[in-house]
């Protein structure tokens, strides 16, 4: 039975440690930015959604804001089914890795039709689809308050928690990732950039794909819909729960700015703030955001139906021009304060 | 001819091999083609040869031949 | 709770851990607490006590009837022990399928104007395989070849026993009963092969089973938007799905308790190998087919022996609708078990005409015979799968009808592009069905436990990693747990 068990340990020890190698090879997301920004200290960070993955293009950003360091003065964080505890989490490990925090930093977050999202710690701290992005920001004094109040189910937080304590529950069924990341990494220097024959940009897991495209926009129409039957007003007792108000606070103990942009979106979204409750809601957000001194941006930008073709994100070839125009929004912004 | 070798000939016919030896050890898997199809003609052409008839509880507790063999001469002793 | 699931990764091991540091005599306490446990674990407080009904049930009509004297005494009591489970699953799995299928009947005819009552759809997962565990008990001991379990506690653990409590295998009593009570010792082959076989069908499961199952659910939840070779495709998949989620399943289960030093019995037996569609009852769920041959169709069998040939096929049809109609309450499952019923009527009575025909042809043991026959009984069994996985008989009947239609392309590619299957899900398959076919036919040459220390280390690895990195996405649960 010893030889047995001491067998069975080895085995388990080499398969955690070769998928660690792997993983500490081919970081990704934050845990990748935060190797990052230890050698290159950044300016300007982008989080959001896959929207800011589709729409914001960071060289554009920071040659716009007059930066020398193009290349590495901007990162763009955004990434499909990320929620802004995950990103809030993120930030934490940014901070840490930089020598002055985040100090001079400036971090955007957008607000589709200028209401950011009004997420609570109390709600799911990660997208049901992907649940690894958690497991990828997350740290071990993060975990009571994860255990105490978000609301996931048991088996999700028990997963959760099991990844962080062993890479091999957190690397389930991630070969692909895995593959194409080392894909990535090995070929680096020899990729060519494909085209404009791909209306939107493959980066944050949008599809790009005309089967993809259609499931989005299904997708959107069905969210929308649900959205209109479930819609409830603000809850303006639980304000204090809200993330976006720590990640303001947070922000600024560090030494940096939190910065809101009005984020355009097809029409299909516009039912959102027409209803009553709708209304009231965007008023209710407006004033939290007053009162929290979190500032909204305007970029110039016109856009129309035609430059979102899955209904969700910005197409490729308008992502500089808006880059461009929030960067110069945020330029008069900084010169008013 | 004894019981065993009065059914040896019925085995014989049923499954159409002159070759075959029973023992009272013998099951289904030691013979080709003796499956839940061909048993059924198997215990007809019994009944009819020894003029008997088998019970239910009988039939479904057979194991092997040597079962057989005792639930044929049971039912020829009570004079069924 | 699932057994390819996070819980049970941590609960089979300290399970293991506790039931080997506790004394022998206690073992079986850890063990029914475990099973319980796991039972307790998928959230429905009725199932452990329907499970404890039938426990006690059985029990006690087990004991009456060992001590009974007279026939007619014996008899009825087993009536008495069968029905009461029976009815039991009945009212678990049946009563909306009855009532709705009632209430069709009484509006055709236009009778008695009673409201018809709703009967909630209750979860029964489990129920339908120890409720056949338990009538197996009690007809072989009125059957006079078992004896009655005395210890509450062991008969209660060959019920719930947790690695075969969700899915099977259906145990024989006296298969199961004198392992429980077996000591345990140490065994280190064992534990693993226990560990091997459990880690090979959670990759069956979730590299295999759960990947064809996209391509088969594709097709299957949309099927008028397919035709022809789409639908051909979609209906092989699913034949493929539901094999390895099954035997997959199966075993993890035997692995599971291969720890314990319990064997269960064995499920599968390549049964897409089959050579007839009798030859396939042999191989495929064999202990459930087992069950409906030993405790339906023999007793049926014999009771019409009489009508010859035909006595047998109404046993036949009659064991298969039974068979299909335990997997669930819908016409799907009642016509699947018919056809097979059907292939097997057609051929008990055409064997002898067919033994005939192969001599005249002079094929008869030739490979080719045997190939043509692999591949005719794989079809006729995927025409089955059909109505066994298409949500609506009209689905089953579009599938059918247009099978063989000219597809909308001609290229294999874009039919399969067409369902979502990308070239990763492609690969990954590929390569897992090539090893599949690798062990399959080297299983049969060479031991394992024979080959050298780095071979079977190397493949304890590649088997891990690649059931990590490769699972399919979306945990789906098994297939067969809801019948």
């Amino acid at each position: 039975m010893r030889v047995f068990s001491l067998k069975l340990l080895l085995f388990f020890l080499s398969i955690e440690i070769l998928l660690r190698v792997c993983s500490y090879l081919v970081p990704y997301w934050y845990r990748q930015a935060e190797h990052d920004v230890r050698r290159n200290p950044v300016k300007y960070i982008f989080i959001g959604s896959s929207r800011v993955a589709s729409s914001i293009v960071p060289v554009v950003f920071a040659q716009a804001m007059g930066d020398t360091n193009i290349t590495s003065a901007a990162i763009n964080m955004g990434t499909g089914h990320s929620t802004l505890a995950e990103h809030y989490l993120g930030l934490q490990k940014i901070a840490a890795a930089m020598p002055e925090g985040l100090k001079g930093v400036t971090v955007f977050f957008e607000a589709p039709q200028g209401v950011p999202s009004l997420e609570s710690w109390r709600d799911s701290w990660f997208h049901p689809d992907n649940p690894y992005l958690l497991v990828n920001t997350i740290g071990f004094p993060d975990l009571q308050l994860f255990w105490m109040k978000s609301t996931s189910d048991f088996d999700q937080k028990l997963m959760v928690t099991g990844a962080m304590f062993s890479e091999a529950i957190a690397m389930q069924g991630n070969g692909k990732v895995l593959l194409a990341r080392m894909k990535k990494n090995i070929l680096q220097n020899r990729v060519k950039v494909a085209p404009e024959k791909v209306v939107l940009s493959a980066s944050g897991n949008v599809r790009t794909d005309e089967a993809g495209i259609q499931n989005a926009r299904r997708l959107a129409l069905n969210f929308v819909k649900n959205h209109m039957k479930h819609e409830r007003l603000i809850n303006i007792q639980s304000s204090n729960e809200m993330i976006i108000k720590s990640l303001n606070d947070y922000i600024n103990v560090k030494g940096g700015r939190l910065v809101l942009y009005r984020m355009p979106v097809s029409s299909v979204w516009n039912q959102y703030y027409t209803t009553s409750i709708g209304r009231e809601n965007r008023n209710i957000a407006n004033d939290l955001l007053t009162d929290w001194a979190i500032p909204m941006l305007n970029p110039s930008i016109k856009t129309d139906d035609d430059d979102f073709p899955d209904y969700w994100h910005l197409r490729k070839s308008r992502a500089s021009e808006f880059t461009q125009s929030l960067a110069q929004a945020y330029t008069e912004f900084k010169k008013k304060h | 001819m004894t019981t065993m070798e009065q059914l040896n000939v019925i085995f014989k016919t049923v499954f159409d091999d002159d070759d075959i030896m029973i023992t009272p050890e013998m099951t289904a898997n030691d013979v080709d083609g003796w499956d839940s199809l061909s048993h059924i003609n198997l215990i007809t052409t019994v009944e009819a040869r020894f003029s008997i008839r088998f019970s239910q509880k009988e039939l479904l507790t057979q194991k092997n031949v040597g079962d057989l063999i005792r639930d044929i001469e049971s039912k020829l002793a009570a004079g069924n | 709770m699932l057994f390819n699931s996070l819980k049970y990764l941590l609960f089979l091991p300290s399970v293991y851990v506790v039931y080997y540091f506790v004394g022998e005599r206690v073992r079986w306490c850890v063990l029914l607490a475990a099973s319980l446990l796991f039972y307790a674990a998928l959230n429905i407080p009725y199932l452990p006590i329907v499970l404890s009904l039938v426990a006690l049930t059985t029990y006690s009509f087990g004991i009456w009837l060992d001590r009974a004297e007279s026939h007619r005494s014996k008899r009825t009591l087993l009536w008495g022990g069968v029905t009461a489970n029976v009815l039991i699953l009945v009212c678990m799995k049946y009563l909306p399928f009855l009532s709705s299928n009632l209430n069709t009947v009484s509006a055709w005819f236009s009778v008695c104007n009673f409201s018809p009552a709703i009967f909630p759809t209750l979860v029964s997962i489990g129920v339908s395989y120890y409720v056949f565990q338990a009538i197996s008990y009690l007809i072989d001991i009125y059957l006079e070849i078992e004896k009655p379990e005395l210890h509450f506690g062991y008969f209660a653990l060959y019920l719930s026993f947790f690695p075969k409590l969700l899915q099977g295998p259906i145990e024989r009593s006296s298969d199961l009963i004198p392992q429980l009570k077996n000591r345990y010792e140490f065994n280190y082959d064992n534990m693993r092969f226990g560990l091997l076989l459990f880690t090979w069908g959670f990759f069956k499961k979730v590299v295999i089973a759960d990947r064809l199952g996209f391509y088969a659910d594709t097709v299957y939840n949309d099927v008028h938007a397919y035709t022809g070779l789409s639908l051909l495709f979609g209906t092989y998949a699913y034949a493929f799905q539901i094999y390895m989620d099954f035997s997959g399943y199966t075993d993890m289960a035997l692995g599971s308790a291969r720890l314990f030093n319990i064997n269960l019995t064995q499920n599968f037996n390549s049964p897409y190998l089959a050579t007839s569609v009798a030859d396939f009852w042999r191989r495929w769920h064999i202990s459930f087919s087992r069950w409906i041959l030993d405790y339906i169709f023999k007793p049926l069998q014999m009771r019409w022996r009489d009508s010859k040939n035909w006595g047998t096929a109404a046993a036949l049809i009659i064991a298969f609708l039974i068979s299909g109609l335990w997997h669930g309450a819908s016409w799907g499952f009642v016509i699947w078990g018919g056809l097979h019923g059907l292939y097997m009527a057609c051929s008990a009575i055409w064997k002898p005409y067919q033994k005939r025909l192969y001599k005249a042809l002079r094929v008869e043991k030739t490979p080719y015979l045997k190939s043509w026959q692999i591949f005719i009984t794989f079809n006729l069994v995927s025409l089955a799968w059909v109505f066994f996985r298409a949500n609506s008989l009209d689905d089953a009947l579009y599938v059918v009808l247009n099978l063989i239609h000219r597809p909308v392309s001609n290229r294999i590619i874009d039919m399969l592009i067409g369902t979502g299957i990308n070239q990763y899900n492609l690969m990954v398959l590929s390569i897992s069905l090539v090893l599949i076919l690798l062990v399959h036919f080297q299983s049969g040459k060479v031991r394992f436990t024979n080959c050298p220390t780095w071979f079977r280390w190397g493949v304890y690895f590649l088997l891990t990693l690649w059931v990590i990195l490769f699972q399919a996405e979306g945990a789906a649960s098994f297939l067969y747990l809801r019948f």
